[in-house]
């Protein structure tokens, strides 16, 4: 049986982590791989698994999947963090939009989801990005929104602002 | 006596195979080809799944930005002008031909680009390059200019 990639974020790296593991192995298996990337001593007792883009709650799924299941060919991409769900703000245009989050949801996903409850066509959508409210830090579209909060601030604040595009 | 590899080098090949670059060649965003260094082939896919190879320059890395611009693998040289990906302005402005003769894109990423542009410094602080992230941050930039809605492919 071949290994398959897991790529794993979490409150507790700066980074993307790999881990690989059996496609047989089942979601405990894989929590468990998973918490070993932890740094050492970190307290792993709260930390929940949720699944990239996915509202399904695998740990209290009732009957278990395997890791298999998760790959939909381009790999398996979870999150760990001690927060269940991360409500998300987006200003834009005088008015905020809130909505909770799974941690394992993408900057992608929710920058979608932000310029549709705004009114913008999917051209519009793809020339704004997510920037951190008072900072101009803007995440990548595969970061998960769990690794920017901390627990036990399970909150984060938005801005929906223009794409930086070289003009010259 | 086998030839000592450079700490560049070295560094370049550990950054292949880093979860960043695989995450992103899983997600069909780009392939790796070969290393013939200092230079590393990857090819990176626009949303018609038509590939642009890439021919970066990392001597340095990953202190020093990569600098290159597409290539053509079964030619083995610059691509010609009349293949490089084509579409809205966005584009145009990025992937120039004529800029440095194809050798470098013109983008803040990129090391011989960025030389007398200091303004992008302040401009473009996401598009400037950032050792922490690897070659993966070229990819992305290049990745996210062809998957603009004003893309056109170009003459295959």
């Amino acid at each position: 049986m071949s290994s398959t990639r897991v790529y794993v974020q979490s409150e507790h790296f700066s980074d993307i982590k790999l881990v690989e593991i059996d496609g047989h192995a089942t979601i405990a298996d894989l929590k468990r791989a998973a918490l070993a990337l932890l740094p050492p001593g970190t307290d792993a007792l709260e930390l929940s698994l949720s699944v990239e883009d996915d509202d399904a709650d695998d740990e209290d799924a009732p009957s278990p999947r395997r890791v298999k299941d998760l790959n939909q060919g381009h790999g398996v991409r979870v999150h760990l963090h001690r927060c269940k769900h991360v409500t998300v703000g987006v200003r834009f245009g005088g008015r905020t939009e809130e909505h909770r989050f799974r941690p394992a949801t993408t900057i992608g996903r929710i920058r979608q989801w932000a310029g549709r409850q705004f009114g913008m066509k999917a051209g519009d959508i793809a020339e704004h990005v997510l920037q951190i409210a008072g900072s101009n830090e803007q995440p990548d579209m595969d970061t998960h929104v769990g690794a920017l909060v901390q627990h036990p601030n399970c909150s984060i604040v938005f801005d929906l602002v223009p794409a930086h595009r070289i003009n010259g | 006596m086998a030839a000592q590899v450079s700490p560049d080098e070295l560094s370049l090949r550990a950054d292949l195979a880093s979860a960043r670059f695989l995450s992103g060649q899983d997600r069909g965003r780009w392939r790796f080809h070969r290393v013939d260094w200092p230079f590393v082939f990857v090819g990176v896919f626009a949303p018609d799944g038509q590939e642009f190879v890439l021919r970066l320059n990392c001597k340095g890395f990953p202190a020093i930005a990569p600098t290159g611009g597409f290539w053509d693998l079964e030619g083995d040289c610059h691509l010609a002008a009349a293949r490089w990906p084509t579409g809205g302005e966005c584009m145009r402005l990025a992937f120039r031909p004529e800029w440095k003769n194809g050798h470098a894109l013109y983008l803040p990423c990129d090391r011989e680009s960025l030389v007398g542009h200091d303004a992008w410094l302040s401009q473009y602080p996401q598009l400037i390059w950032k050792p922490a992230k690897g070659i993966s941050h070229y990819l992305e930039v290049v990745h996210d200019l062809l998957q603009g809605h004003d893309h056109v492919s170009a003459a295959a």
